[in-house]
């Protein structure tokens, strides 16, 4: 009788058990967004006490500059006979994400005119606040890119700042 | 003995069935349980069951060669008929994938088989996950769009 009972119990726990069950529930979520290609350019090295280099704005200070002074950190100094010049390299490197581009134009342009008697130079071109000078036309992304920096100083120049920005721009061909 | 105790299984059978259908008759059924899943704006790129994660830029730095946008958002689990408490398992796996980027929720790495979000996300209330989408400067631009699906089960 006892085998009984228990029997029957297990029967009715089981019965009531199957009846429980859990409630599930499905969504979507839906993700959208556009995916724009973009290029950037930083200056990766320049001649004399330079900060912010790795940045797309740099600065370096050449301090008291003279002709028969020594050379600024990072640059050579070399007498002519009516000027002198001071040379150097900047490196600027472009990066591309999400472009099918190959290759860039890079050009350069003086924020400000120069000086009186003082020249600046990049890539033994001329530059001027005017116009922008083409560095190259084939850059490479991802790589640094080397270009030789002169300012030459005329004899006849005053004695004054030649403060100025060169002004970089990257265009994916 | 074993006749007796077969017999007697028989006859419980045989008697609970007659005593449920006789329960079926008499009372309503209760509402069958249900689990609703929704979706509840915490940022402004949401609605309902869009994210819209606008223009992805990559950030310009040239030693990150992706672009991660994160995007909070909110899911509440509620069951009816409401009861207090209760828990639920959330999953999600990617409905349609966009193969140009990577999904992730809440750190977990979504793909076509349904992957564990959280194991007890209690019920009626807001909880708020976190989306993440790697997209590596490689892959072309252009719209993209992926699929999350989501299930939901009560514990």
């Amino acid at each position: 009788m006892k085998k009984t009972i228990l029997v029957l119990v297990a029967v009715a726990t089981f019965a009531i058990a199957s009846t429980a069950s859990a409630a599930t529930s499905s969504g979507t979520l839906t993700v959208t967004g556009t995916i724009e290609s973009s290029i950037s350019l930083t200056v990766e090295s320049a001649g004399g006490t330079t900060s912010g280099t790795g940045t797309a704005a740099a600065t370096s200070d050449l301090g008291n500059i003279s002709k028969y002074g020594s050379a600024p950190t990072g640059f050579t100094l070399a007498r002519g006979a009516s000027n002198w010049t001071l040379s150097s390299t900047v490196g600027v490197q472009v990066d591309k994400a999400n472009l099918t581009s190959t290759d860039y134009t890079l050009t350069a342009q003086l924020g400000s005119a120069p000086a009186s008697g003082v020249t600046w130079k990049l890539n033994g071109s001329t530059l001027s606040d005017s116009a922008a000078t083409t560095l190259t036309s084939t850059g490479t992304y991802g790589s640094t890119g080397s270009y030789s920096w002169d300012i030459v100083v005329a004899d006849s120049a005053a004695a004054a700042a030649v403060d100025n920005a060169i002004n970089f721009t990257a265009t994916s061909n | 003995m074993k006749r007796t105790l077969l017999l007697a299984i028989v006859i419980s059978l045989c008697a609970g069935s007659a005593l449920f259908a006789g329960r079926r008759r008499a009372v309503a059924l209760p509402p069958q349980d249900e689990l609703t899943i929704e979706f509840v704006a915490v940022a402004a790129s949401t609605y309902g069951d869009v994210i819209d994660l606008g223009v992805i830029t990559h950030p310009g730095r040239h030693d990150r060669r992706r672009t991660i946008v994160r995007q909070l958002f909110g899911v509440r689990l509620t069951r009816l008929p409401q009861v207090s408490g209760g828990t639920a398992v959330l999953r999600a796996s990617l409905k349609t994938d966009d193969p140009r980027c990577t999904v992730t929720v809440d750190g977990i790495r979504l793909g076509a088989a349904m992957a564990m979000i959280d194991p007890r996300v209690p019920l009626g209330v807001v909880t708020t996950h976190r989306l993440e989408i790697e997209v590596p400067d490689s892959v072309p631009e252009g719209p993209l769009m992926s699929g999350i699906r989501w299930e939901a089960t009560t514990n």
